[in-house]
């Protein structure tokens, strides 16, 4: 019989010399309390018996396998997402006594479980800008304090806590609804949105938050949207490259909140 | 107010409010139906009813879905006879 190429090769790679595992396909690998352990399958060798190496695991680098990172980078990307959909919905005037505030923490936290790591600077930054336009609100230093805090203890939260807020606390309160006429343009602007090329997307985009800001001027209830949450929106929709475009639209918000008695 | 408006935002935030806005005029109940009898319904629309015909009257809108036979006219019919009296005469 043969000296198993396999047990010889991870011997040679526990030596500290490199060794492609993908270079054979006749053998079983498995990893088990710190340690590989694999199976010779070759009938010359080993004729299919049991091997169990006793090398660490630490001294094996496996070459060949899938890359899960971009799968791993989607998912965290679309927990961030989901995340800022529920928190920027969330009226200004709630989640800002310490028992809400730490709910919205913990709730954060529970739904980055497995990514919290890797999206951490974005979440704090998400929190931060949720937090500046409530009373509560101290400094990002004080936000990521509270974060490491809650982040060693196991008192997670329900996940479905954040949906449920934005539907019983919606910041954006309505006095009327878009007409269908008004509805249609928009559609019709997110269509030719969607369909520009790379080059007119900047373009198109900016009629679309157009239309968009022109239907919030139209339609909100000033007296009962927090001003500063409708600042944080018109700055997202507005470009602040144009200078004349941003004058109007502070000193529009402005006027409408001070009909309804309140100093912006 | 200034400080709010040129505060450092991430992307995510700017892709939810606008997503957030979108949605609030896209999919809630659309203002001022012509030939509208409240008096007669006597309550208030249900948004939830609302946002269904609403998405439905886009989904017909949409050529890629009609070109794949998804929903076609009969299918749409169809559904519009599964309305309440109600959410008919405020499509009509």
């Amino acid at each position: 019989m043969r000296n198993c190429p396999i047990q010889d090769a991870l011997q040679v790679r526990a030596c500290g010399k490199p060794y492609k595992l993908h270079d054979t396909n006749n053998a079983w690998l498995s990893f088990s309390n710190g340690m590989v352990q694999y199976r010779c399958l070759s009938e010359d060798c080993c004729h299919s018996k049991s091997y169990i190496g006793a090398i660490p695991a630490s001294s094996i680098k496996l070459t060949g396998m899938p890359d899960h990172t971009a799968e791993v980078h989607d998912n965290l990307r679309q927990k961030l997402t989901t995340i800022a959909q529920q928190l920027y919905r969330i009226h200004p005037a709630h989640c800002v006594d310490d028992g809400e505030w730490e709910t919205v923490l913990r709730t954060v936290l529970s739904t980055l479980r497995d990514e919290a790591c890797e999206g951490r600077e974005e979440i704090l930054q998400m929190l931060n800008t949720f937090a500046i336009i409530r009373p509560q609100y101290t400094s990002l230093e004080d936000i990521t304090s509270q974060y490491t805090a809650l982040e060693h203890t196991q008192l997670l939260s329900n996940r479905k806590v954040l949906a449920k807020y934005t539907r019983e606390w919606p910041a954006l309160v309505l006095m009327s609804h878009a007409t269908m006429q008004e509805q249609t343009i928009l559609r019709m602007a997110l269509n030719t949105m969607s369909e520009s090329s790379k080059s007119d997307l900047i373009g198109k985009q900016k009629a679309v938050r157009e239309q968009l800001v022109q239907l919030i001027f139209e339609h909100t209830d000033f007296s009962k949207t927090d001003w500063k949450w409708l600042t944080q929106l018109s700055s997202c929709l507005v470009d602040n490259s144009n200078q004349q475009w941003v004058r109007k639209i502070t000193k529009t918000t402005v006027n409408k909140y001070e009909k309804c008695e309140i100093i912006v | 107010m200034h400080e709010l408006w040129n505060a450092c935002k991430s992307e995510y935030q700017y892709q939810a409010l606008a997503a957030y806005v979108e949605e609030e005029f896209l999919t809630k109940n659309v203002a001022e139906v012509p030939h509208m009898d409240n008096s007669m319904v006597g309550e208030t629309v249900s948004s939830q009813s609302d946002s269904f015909s609403t998405a439905m009257i886009s989904a017909a809108y949409s050529t890629e879905r009609l070109d794949k036979g998804a929903l076609s006219l009969p299918n749409v019919a169809k559904q519009v006879l599964q309305f309440s009296p109600y959410v008919l005469v405020k499509l009509l």
